[in-house]
């Protein structure tokens, strides 16, 4: 299911293969990661049910999206990314700039600028 | 922790929330890196989408184009509210009206500069909820100066059943209805001998607006070039009294041109029996147009 993944194993000799470095992945993330694919992957639940599922997998805290978002991104896994941004995005609608600003934690908008 | 996101992660959930295109003005005031995104990408993609090309490519640096096929310009704009032979009391009506549209948008613009040249529908659902409190107040004292003072030669007709009982928003927002302009719609409007002038309209029925005494179908729209114009000529050459103090939805203007009484609307529209046209239509200096279609009177 990841792209990044799959790429690795395809590149490196099949001998010489042990570990796939995911350096950019926490370990409690990569372990949310590794229960998403594995649900998906299974042939036992129907399509209702995995979007029942999906729907509690994304119900956590924004700062554990984001982290599921970059990993996502990192380890190419189109579906999961699609979930996660969507999960996002449904937070942020009808929001107000103000409560936007505090969800993605944006204190003052010159710093960040200067930060950029 | 929207530094941490790349560029496209954030396009991603962008194109999530296109629907409602409030949710990208308002992601819009939240940061530079937001800002230059939405308009980079987002606004540049879908307003290509609805607005036909040669406008998009006359009116490039025009900002306000990104507002207009969304943001209906309700009944204060499109010049329903307005009355030329209004009484006094309409007229402060109409006076609190804009100046207490004046004063939010004043202190939003001040939470930061992007919003001043780039602007935000969160702007004008702020102005209806702050609207609906000051015509509470207005109303208030008008009750309150009436019982004060006993004028001689006038009959005083309680407020209420002056005013126009209204509907949904009276000043700009988010608009029903299509939301892509063609230049066929605008051909309906215009008068002959203005044919070769391009304006775009909204599609019909534009933002329909059901109001005590008739439905409203509230469009707005925009001249190709405006300055370079037969219609511009001819509200420019005529006398100022067809210039009258109704300020543009959509952009800084104060005021606008009456298109119907400098004879540019298409001939044989007609009157209501109350007086009120079946077509009015504005027209700033920039070319932005806001008027409104009324159902044509069954028996004249």
């Amino acid at each position: 299911m990841s792209k990044t993944v799959k790429d690795a194993i395809e590149t490196i000799p099949t001998d010489e293969i042990n570990s796939i470095s995911l350096s950019l992945v926490r370990s409690e993330i990569l372990t949310k990661v590794i229960e998403y694919c594995k649900k998906h992957n299974s042939a036992q639940m129907s399509d209702v049910d995995l979007m029942d599922w999906d729907v509690e997998f994304a119900n956590v805290h924004y700062t554990t999206l984001f982290d599921l978002v970059l990993s996502a991104n990192y380890m190419n896994i189109n579906c999961l990314l699609d979930l996660v941004c969507g999960k996002i995005a449904d937070m942020i609608k009808g929001k107000t700039p103000g409560e936007i600003a505090k969800l993605f934690d944006i204190k003052d908008v010159s710093t960040y600028e200067e930060d950029n | 922790m929207l530094s941490e996101l790349t560029d496209d992660i954030i396009l991603n959930i962008l194109w999530k929330i296109e629907d409602d295109p409030r949710d990208w003005a308002r992601l819009s005031c939240v940061s530079t890196k937001l800002n230059s995104l939405i308009h980079d990408f987002c606004w540049k993609n879908k307003t290509s989408l609805i607005i036909p090309s040669q406008l998009l490519v006359s009116s490039s640096q025009d900002h306000s184009l990104h507002k207009l096929p969304f943001c209906c310009p309700g009944l204060v704009h499109a010049g329903i509210l307005f009355n030329t032979a209004d009484s006094p009391e309409e007229n402060q009506h109409q006076q609190s009206i804009t100046s207490s549209s004046s004063t939010p948008s004043c202190s939003l613009v001040q939470q930061s500069n992007e919003c001043s040249t780039y602007w935000s529908l969160y702007d004008d659902l702020y102005h209806d909820t702050l609207y609906a409190d000051s015509e509470s107040n207005h109303q208030q004292e008008q009750e309150e100066s009436k019982e004060n003072t006993i004028r001689t030669g006038v009959v005083d007709v309680p407020p209420e059943s002056k005013k126009i009982k209204v509907n949904g928003s009276l000043s700009s927002h988010l608009a029903t209805g299509k939301w892509t302009l063609s230049r066929e719609q605008g051909s309906k409007l215009l008068a002959r001998q203005f044919r070769d002038d391009c304006l775009y309209v909204c599609d019909w029925p534009g933002c329909v607006h059901l109001e005590e005494k008739r439905k409203y179908r509230v469009f707005r729209g925009v001249f190709m070039n405006f300055k370079k114009t037969r219609v511009w000529k001819t509200v420019n050459d005529c006398s100022n009294r067809r210039k009258i103090d109704l300020p543009c939805a959509f952009c800084s203007c104060n005021h606008t041109w009456d298109l119907h009484s400098a004879f540019c609307l298409r001939r044989g529209f007609g009157y209501h029996d109350d007086g009120e046209p079946v077509v009015r239509a504005f027209v700033c200096d920039n070319g932005h147009v806001s008027g409104a279609w009324t159902d044509v009177p069954m028996y004249t």
